[in-house]
């Protein structure tokens, strides 16, 4: 058909309609390049600590009363506790594997931050489970959500900033491809106009929301809204921690410890 | 013609071919969370069928970061989502959201303020930089003594906490609030000036590369700029320091609060009846009385009202009877009346209607009295000579306007003379707002017809119906053959 209008207009009509047809490809081509899913994000990271965590848990599914196993990650030195009820734990070196229930919000205590400004400091992240993984049933410790509390998200929270960082597991169909080592974290600086939980929900499925600053409890001791009535934990032992990369593949599958 | 119209058609069907029916060119979008909770442009209250709250909201008002029975987290009145409801509606006798206010500087100047009575500032001395934590929602005077470079100044500023909204919770759960003093500051101060400094935490739009507050102060901002207005206008008020040079301690200024201080039964200072405005006020047009509630839960001082507590236990003594002379309606002045949780309701005509409002102080202040801390009983910490008790946000009839009622005014409807200037002719016959706003409501879909579709989908090979067998030898099989030369044999 083109070749048709193309001898009865003329070259330079051809000419002109090819150029402007090549723009409007150029322009819908660009447009597809900024495509974005047509959805209505009803929950954003600024909602209050615990909202998004309970919207999950009333979308149904096996994640009320399930302890997602968390391995929560902190510079080398530091040490971790958690909250009990009228207080924290005693500080155990990070990393520390917990089983926290999905929907709850966990205030710990990170202590011993490295660096000489840090001393004496002590931060009190959240940790916000909003979802959960599904691995073989008894090795759910060997696949926790890694949580890392960051040296700069931490002397950033510290300098009264907020930070709020968000671990999403990465869709498998468009992952990065570069090695990763257990004890780094990727992650991606998100514009202060951007939505973090929404550029996590676009690149795979959120699962856990850290967020930090720089309140301390009360004097006194904190309270049970700092610690957020110190919801239940579940320790979980380093005997079921051992990651599958050191796992011995000869004895893999007939004694290694399951959860119990 | 044909040429052109046919070249259009091209157009349209490569703009067709690459964008495709399915490209997004018009995305759907609804308001915000907090513009959610309202049930319709220009009608404020969470929707019909919610009732005011029951009795008066003690400290532990907003159920902020108490753990609630629907939700994890206890998240406060006005979050959306379960668990935010119920349970964070007044909390009775629990402990009250607070705000931690982060006194960064000047190095080395002590902060007081008033615990367990007003006026005494017999707090233990906060050397900054330090912290502390202030209940939300209320006003608090401040004592800064030991300014460095300053000796002998003290100045008594005031504080303000807002109350926490969806959009500052996350952020007032994990950090505090900065608050500091320049030399600036204390230069204007001393200069008889007053610096009002906005702490206040931005939008995505006005935030900068890291996620933190902001402070506006007045003395830096162009004249005629209200710095409470432009940080509401940028963002989330998070806390507001209002600084001057009067000395609070000199004798005989012992009413300088007000109603709060004041004699029980006292007036309020003709200050407030002429159109100024107790700290925590908006600013009003034209010097105009507020009408309605306002944003910080304590209602205006001429709209005596209201709600009683309908869980307080009956009482006999109707409320006192107002003095002959008083402008001020019985509401405001019984202290019997407030104490009894019977005040007795009465619509005022405002820009909303007739709708009934909380005297000044919120439904838990007794006007006239002494304002005594709600959990004075075993609580130390510190406290708040503006509006006590203040209710959560987003509380319809109290903090907010009763549901039904615009929140929109125009000139015709808004209060004062109807014509300017004073005894001439209305000049304003006729108003006409038009509202342009592209709004697509359809109703509830009726029949719902869903269709899936996988890509790729399934595809196996057809099963096979008919088989043609040929065998074929490659290699054949050797001749078994009699040899020629063997067929046939000679016998002699």
């Amino acid at each position: 058909m083109s070749v048709r209008l193309a001898q009865c207009a003329g070259v330079w009509a051809v000419r002109g309609m090819a150029a402007w047809t090549v723009l409007v490809l150029l322009a819908a081509s660009t447009a597809l390049a900024q495509y974005r899913p047509n959805v209505h994000y009803l929950q954003s990271a600024d909602l209050p600590p615990g909202a998004i965590g309970s919207h999950q848990l009333l979308r149904g599914g096996p994640l009320p009363g399930y302890f997602q196993p968390v391995e929560i990650q902190a510079p080398p030195g530091a040490r971790i506790s958690l909250a009990t009820a009228g207080g924290f734990t005693e500080p155990q070196p990070a990393p520390v594997v917990v089983g926290l229930l999905i929907g709850h919000v966990y205030r710990i205590k990170v202590t011993d931050i490295p660096g000489e400004q840090n001393i004496g400091q002590e931060a009190f992240p959240t940790i916000e489970v909003i979802n959960r993984l599904y691995p073989p049933p008894g090795y759910e410790a060997r696949f926790p959500v890694p949580v890392q509390l960051a040296q700069d998200d931490l002397e950033t929270a510290l300098s009264g900033q907020f930070v709020t960082r968000v671990v999403y597991l990465e869709d498998p169909f468009n992952v990065l491809p570069v090695a990763e080592t257990p004890q780094t974290q990727r992650y991606y600086e998100v514009h202060p106009q951007d939505d973090p939980l929404e550029v996590a929900d676009r690149l795979g499925r959120p699962m856990a929301i850290a967020r930090l600053g720089s309140r301390q409890p009360d004097a006194t001791g904190p309270s049970s809204a700092f610690l957020y009535g110190a919801p239940p934990w579940l320790s979980i032992p380093k005997a079921y921690c051992t990651p599958v990369d050191k796992l011995d593949p000869i004895r893999e599958g007939r004694d290694i410890p399951r959860t119990p | 013609m044909n040429v052109r119209s046919s070249l259009s058609l091209v157009l349209l069907a490569a703009v067709t071919a690459a964008g495709g029916c399915g490209t997004p060119l018009k995305h759907h979008n609804l308001p915000p969370a907090q513009q959610l909770m309202e049930p319709g442009p220009g009608v404020g209250g969470p929707g019909p069928g919610v009732l005011p709250p029951a009795g008066p909201p003690l400290m532990g008002a907003a159920g902020f970061g108490i753990a609630s029975p629907g939700g994890p987290s206890g998240l406060g009145c006005g979050a959306v989502g379960p668990g935010c409801g119920i349970g964070g509606m007044p909390g009775f006798g629990l402990p009250g959201p607070t705000s931690q206010i982060w006194f960064a500087s000047p190095d080395g100047a002590q902060v007081r303020w008033d615990v367990g009575m007003m006026g005494g500032f017999v707090s233990t001395p906060l050397v900054m930089p330090g912290r502390q934590n202030f209940p939300m929602g209320g006003i608090y005077r401040l004592k800064l003594t030991n300014i460095e470079g300053r000796p002998g100044v003290e100045l008594y500023p005031t504080l303000e906490i807002s109350p926490a909204t969806p959009r500052t919770i996350a952020y007032l759960e994990h950090n505090a609030i900065p608050v500091q003093f320049t030399d600036e500051d204390f230069a204007q101060v001393l200069a008889g000036n007053m610096v009002t400094k906005v702490i206040y935490l931005p939008d995505p739009e006005f935030q900068e590369l890291v996620a933190g507050v902001e402070t506006l102060v007045s003395t830096r901002l162009d004249p005629g700029l209200d710095p409470i207005v432009e940080a509401d206008r940028r963002g989330a008020i998070l806390a507001i320091v209002r600084v001057g040079n009067k000395d609070l301690e000199t004798p005989g200024i012992g009413t300088g609060y007000g109603p709060m201080l004041g004699v029980p039964g006292a007036p309020y200072p003709t200050d407030y009846l002429n159109g100024g405005l107790p700290p925590g006020y908006p600013p009003l047009p034209n010097g105009a009385l507020p009408n309605g509630p306002l944003p910080n839960g304590a209602p205006g001082p001429l709209n005596p009202t209201v709600p009683a507590n309908p869980l307080a236990p009956p009482t006999d003594n109707p409320p006192a009877p107002p003095p002959v002379d008083s402008p001020i309606s019985p509401a405001v002045h019984s202290a019997e009346a407030g104490a009894a949780g019977t005040v007795p309701v009465q619509p005022v005509s405002g820009p909303y209607g007739a709708m009934p409002v909380a005297p000044i102080g919120g439904p838990m202040m007794q006007p006239g009295v002494y304002p005594t801390f709600p959990h004075a009983g075993g609580y130390a910490g510190p406290v708040p000579y503006g509006p006590v008790a203040m209710p959560p946000p987003y509380v319809v009839g109290v903090t907010a306007p009763s549901y039904g009622y615009p929140i929109t005014g125009t000139p015709i409807g808004l209060p004062g003379p109807p014509h300017i200037p004073l005894g001439g002719p209305a000049g304003l016959q006729r108003h006409v707002m038009n509202n342009w706003t592209h709004h697509h409501l359809p109703d509830p879909t009726h029949r719902l017809a869903i269709n899936v579709k996988q890509k790729p989908g399934f595809s196996y090979p057809r099963p096979a119906s008919r088989a043609f067998i040929q065998e074929q030898m490659i290699h054949p099989a050797p001749s078994y053959r009699q040899p020629p030369g063997n067929q046939f044999k000679v016998i002699h």
